[in-house]
């Protein structure tokens, strides 16, 4: 809303008092702002009382430009965004908001999978929020101004983060110092890091400043005692200056002691008290009423809880008069709210309690019949003096979590259900029922150790089975010590079951399985992943057979399960066919794409991709956008068509922002690095990879399949020390990885690394591990990043590395084949160069074959590296001195290679049989090989 | 049973052995001669095959004319050469069951280059043209995947110009 003149109309207060410095910066800081290209944020802190409010009030009444204003509340009811809600009211940004939570949720195989549903709403509100504001602001520059941020959910915290740095914004927020939470305190960090930000922290009055308030007439020695008996604090020194004022003292000297007169106010409530009662009794009521409802306070308020005859100028005159007072301020064109929190909270506790109960319940009765806008859990809270009052607080808390966890607000959720909780007399089925939604919405919001803590307690407190289960499933697909809790539940949970329910105890086995896994119990995953499923399909039930299907491919993501991956994918795309959660069919698909690229099965990649382009289509999800560009560009890496691979990454990434994934950005890098290392960057890949690993936001920095990318490129970098470190960490894992779909990359990577940090044994267990899937192609089994050609060639890396020629040709080989079947041209390259360079001394013909090929498709694709290697082969081959037969020495091996014995070439050749043997002698010294055949063998390539 | 595969561009250079198991085919349409030697012991050439399957069609006695040689140039997984031997068993071999003309077919494997040749004798090529017609059109069974049938790398046909196969020697 545009912003209306808040300040309070206390005696003395016209001027601006003490603040010249603080207002002279933030005034500066606006003006700049207004017209800068990544606007502005001006933090205003101090103690409750101190000014924020009214130093705000002044600023933005000389500000060049549209002012809107909303205020936090802290009340637990006040919805998520309020502060935005208000701010934003009667403009169309007002509307996006309006989308978050509004919405059915979406039926998902995988609860994560909702979250990033959401999440990417959420996103899509906020970028239509602050578009609409950056319009606004262009030219003239526009002021967004949140008060009491320390009261505000995190919601509102994000956006204001999001907003910073926009051009012509000017965000104006003020917080208590003495109040910040974690939210907070991490919204400031951010903000306090960006440049363009000025922060004002007020400071107690001082002497000077107490003397400039007194009006003319009033004797100079009140200004020590009222600095005294106020603290320094302006809302308090007002309050007291009001009272005496209106005592009729302050003509006179103040005590010499001293001492205030006037007995009381030596606290807030005493003073609101004395300047309530000075009010008319309409005003006063208006003041009550707004004391209940906090700054959304209308003349339907009013005359909802009037007694009398009312009507709705009367409501209005009364809340002018209660202005007029200084008492309220307007808060809207219809809308009133209390001068200050502290009075709102002074009046609110100096109302008898009978009538502050039957106000909130009948408050919150009109909103809950949709009488009056706004939220009826602060109403039903404060009306909760009996059972049946309480039971009704416990209902609206429950309904306004949902709620606010369908926005997001999962804080805001967590706070109103332990507020329920806190609530005494509530049955034992309603406290598990609060509890189990405390640990789901805990989860939501990424507090894992608070929620599996909750679903624990939970589980203790009850024998319901249902309950049972849905602790069980509270938290899913984290790492770490949290899954022997998890185990714990799970096992609670199967030992209430009762024996028909098939659907619940699949679930649970799913769960326990994966949560095994986690714990060291990867070996036995896949019994218990086969007993989930046949469970599962006992019951029928697509949810169970969801989670089934998703811990038995987690099971047999190997490369020994890729048969079962392709039936276990086309099912979780039939349970989607038969009324199942929309997107088993993503996963399904994505199960077959990375399947398929193990097999080099890429003419199926490109029919799935087809069918992940339709299904995000009719989805519209952006995860299922992020999974379909990011394959996409997987799939065209392998091609080599490099531009397009990462012009898809970038759609991929794009979509990722929207879903706030940060697994996302893992992916990203681990594709980037790929993509720039064939096209002879490896220097950026290795900054992508340090920047990454670095930043902390990178999910799987700390697993060896990063350890072996980020060490491999490293190492080709020419940074050898910096690589040789990652080869430290993964050393001593490599032997024991589980095999699951990470395994095979990271076998394979890992024995490069070794090869080139010489560890032959290292390189050679790779090795020996790897060699049973040299018809493979290299992808995870489980959410593949790329396709990295044919398993063979990096056998054949290894095979070279330990000096093994013949195994190192014929994995070589096979490479080659493998790689030019599938139009994998970039990996076939580096074959290509890999067996060049092994048949280089002593097949140069071949040779010299495979590496002009390398050579023409790296520089036709834009390999710059191969193609340097190419070359490089190529004229090595050049420069190595030729044989230096001499011309009888070629006379003799050219009948050698014909077969002749050295009795036919003397007879040939006119000499003696023995000088025939001299020649031949020389000819296999000089050749060195070993006997006649490999002579002739070497004369068929090489004359 | 063993078998060795030689190839010539153009005209046999060599007289056809007069001894052992021999089949000599003659490409259609194509300037290829192959030579497929049978061996009940394993040659010295590392390029051999084993015999992995020798089974008789709809007319075992018919004299072949004509031969269709599938070539899966490999190395071909476990994976699919699974789900390729059930795909021959379950699906086609049901399917072509009683279709005229059909006399031989031959399965060989390279064990080092993980490699498969399919070598189907028929009584005519029109025979051999209407089977890969028949099987072109089979949908997959339930269970089967696309991605573990990736086909053949290479098909080819020929006519037989000579065949001297003893049933009871090479099965």
């Amino acid at each position: 809303m545009l912003h209306t003149a808040r300040m309070p109309r206390l005696v003395g207060m016209a001027r601006l008092v003490g603040r010249t410095a603080p207002l002279a910066t933030l005034q500066a800081a606006l003006t700049a702002g207004a017209v800068s290209a990544t606007g502005a944020v001006l933090l205003v802190s101090g103690e409750p009382g101190i000014g924020k409010t009214r130093l705000v009030a002044e600023l933005t009444a000389i500000a060049p430009c549209p002012v809107l204003t909303g205020h936090a509340d802290p009340e637990p009811g006040a919805p998520p965004l309020w502060p935005w809600l208000q701010a934003l009211a009667g403009r169309p940004e007002r509307d996006a908001l309006g989308t978050i939570g509004a919405a059915d949720p979406p039926r998902t195989a995988d609860p994560a999978t909702a979250a990033l549903l959401a999440r990417a709403t959420r996103t899509l509100a906020f970028d239509a929020v602050l578009d609409g504001l950056t319009a606004s602001a262009a030219g003239t520059g526009l002021v967004v101004v949140l008060e009491d941020l320390h009261w505000a959910d995190e919601a509102t915290l994000a956006l204001l983060g999001l907003a910073a740095g926009r051009p012509g914004l000017v965000l104006v927020g003020t917080y208590r110092s003495t109040e910040q939470g974690p939210a907070l305190r991490g919204a400031l960090t951010g903000l306090r890091r960006r440049e363009g930000t000025t922060s004002v922290t007020l400071r107690p009055w001082v002497h000077e400043d107490v003397t400039a308030l007194l009006p003319p007439g009033t004797d100079p020695s009140w200004a020590p005692v009222l600095l005294r008996a106020g603290g320094g604090v302006p809302l308090h020194v007002t309050t007291l200056l009001t009272s005496l004022l209106d005592a009729g003292r302050s003509g006179q000297p103040a005590p010499p002691d001293g001492s205030w007169p006037l007995g009381v106010p030596d606290d807030l409530a005493d003073a609101a008290a004395d300047r309530l009662a000075r009010l008319d009794p309409a005003a006063r009521f208006a003041v009550e009423v707004a004391a209940l409802t906090g700054p959304g306070c209308t003349p339907d308020h009013l005359l909802l809880l009037a007694e009398g005859p009312w009507d709705t100028a009367a409501a209005l005159a009364a809340c002018e008069a209660a202005v007029a007072g200084g008492l309220l301020v307007g808060t809207g064109p219809l809308s009133f709210g209390p001068a200050h929190a502290l009075l709102r909270e002074a009046v609110h506790a100096g109302l008898p309690a009978v009538r502050r109960l039957r106000w909130h319940a009948r408050l919150a009765d009109a909103v809950e019949a949709g009488a009056l806008p706004g939220d009826p859990v602060t109403h039903r809270l404060r009306a909760a003096a009996d059972p049946s009052g309480r039971a009704a607080a416990v209902r609206a808390c429950r309904t306004a979590a949902a709620t606010a966890a369908g926005s997001l607000a999962f804080d805001r959720a967590i706070e109103l259900l332990d507020t329920a909780l806190a609530l005494p007399g509530s049955s034992p089925e309603i406290r598990t029922a609060l509890g189990i939604e405390a640990a789901e919405a805990e989860f939501a919001a990424g507090r894992t150790r608070a929620a599996v803590a909750r679903a624990l307690a939970v589980a203790r407190d009850t024998t319901d089975p249902a309950v049972l289960v849905r602790a069980a499933l509270a938290v899913r697909g984290i790492g770490g010590p949290h899954n022997t809790d998890i185990v714990r539940l799970c096992d609670t949970a199967l030992q209430a079951l009762p024996a028909g329910d098939d659907a619940g105890r699949a679930r649970v086995l799913a769960q326990r399985a994966q949560a095994a896994a986690e714990t060291g119990g990867w070996v036995g995953l896949a019994h218990a992943s086969a007993e989930a499923l046949a469970t599962a399909e006992r019951s029928g039930d697509p949810a169970a057979l969801a989670d089934a299907l998703r811990a038995r491919q987690h099971a047999v993501s190997g490369p020994d399960g890729v048969t079962e991956r392709l039936a276990l994918a086309r099912r979780m795309v039939e349970i989607s066919q038969r009324g199942g959660p929309p997107d088993a069919e993503l996963w399904g698909r994505l199960w077959r794409i990375d399947a398929s690229f193990q097999l080099g099965a890429v003419d199926v990649v490109d029919v799935e991709l087809g069918r992940l382009d339709g299904l995000s289509a009719r989805l519209g999800w952006p995860i299922a956008h992020w999974h379909r560009h990011r394959m996409r560009a997987a799939r065209l890496l392998l091609s080599g068509r490099f531009d397009e691979a990462e012009a898809c990454a970038d759609l991929a990434l794009a979509a990722a922002r929207l879903t706030e994934d940060h697994t996302a950005i893992g992916v990203d890098s681990a594709f980037r690095s790929e993509s720039l290392r064939l096209r002879g960057r490896v220097d950026v890949a290795v900054e992508l990879l340090r920047k990454a690993g670095g930043s902390g936001v990178v999910v799987g920095r700390g697993m060896p399949i990063f350890w072996a990318n980020a060490g491999l490129n490293l190492i080709r970098a020419g940074e050898a020390d910096e690589g040789h470190r990652y080869y430290e960490l993964l050393r001593p894992v490599v032997r024991d990885l589980p095999r699951d779909g990470l395994w095979l990359p990271t076998v394979l990577h890992s024995g490069e690394i070794a090869a080139a940090a010489g560890d032959d044994a290292l390189t050679g267990f790779c090795l020996v591990e790897a060699t049973p899937y040299a018809t493979h192609y290299i992808a995870g089994g489980s959410g593949a990043v790329r396709c990295d050609g044919s398993v063979s060639r990096v056998l054949g890396v290894l095979a070279a590395a330990l000096g093994r020629t013949d195994e190192a040709e014929r994995r070589f080989t096979d490479a080659v084949t493998m790689d030019d079947r599938i139009g994998a041209l970039p990996y076939r390259v580096l074959s290509e160069i890999g067996l060049a360079r092994l048949l280089a001394a002593r097949d140069r013909e071949r040779a010299t074959g495979l590496a002009r090929r390398a050579a023409d498709t790296a520089r036709r694709i834009g390999m710059a590296t191969a193609l340097t290697d190419a070359e490089a082969v190529l004229a090595g081959m050049r420069e190595r001195p030729a044989v230096a037969l001499t011309a009888r020495e070629r006379d003799v091996l050219a009948r050698m290679a014909e077969g002749r014995t050295n009795r036919q070439i003397a007879a040939e050749l006119v000499l003696s049989e023995r000088t025939v043997e001299t020649h031949v002698a020389h000819v296999l010294g000089k050749l060195g090989v070993a006997n006649r055949a490999e002579a002739a063998v070497w004369a068929a390539r090489n004359t | 049973m063993h078998a060795t595969l030689h190839r010539t561009n153009g005209p046999f250079p060599d007289p056809a052995p007069d001894d052992g198991f021999v089949l000599r085919l003659v490409q259609i349409g194509g300037p290829v001669g192959l030579t497929v030697r049978f061996w009940p012991e394993p040659p010295a050439d590392p390029s051999a095959f084993e015999v992995v399957q020798d089974r008789d069609l709809t007319e075992p006695t018919a004299d072949p004319v004509a031969a269709s040689v599938l070539t899966f140039t490999g190395p071909v997984s476990d994976a699919v050469l699974r789900a390729t031997e059930r795909d021959r068993r379950e699906r086609i071999g049901p399917a072509l069951e009683g279709h005229p003309g059909r006399v031989r077919m031959i399965e060989l494997w390279q064990p080092e280059l993980r490699r498969q040749v399919l070598l189907t004798l028929a009584t005519s090529l029109a025979s051999l043209e209407e089977s890969g017609r028949m099987i072109s059109s089979l949908a997959l069974l339930p269970d089967e995947d696309e991605a573990l049938l990736p086909g053949p790398d290479q098909v080819e046909m020929f006519r037989v110009e000579q065949c001297r196969l003893d049933p009871s020697v090479t099965r």
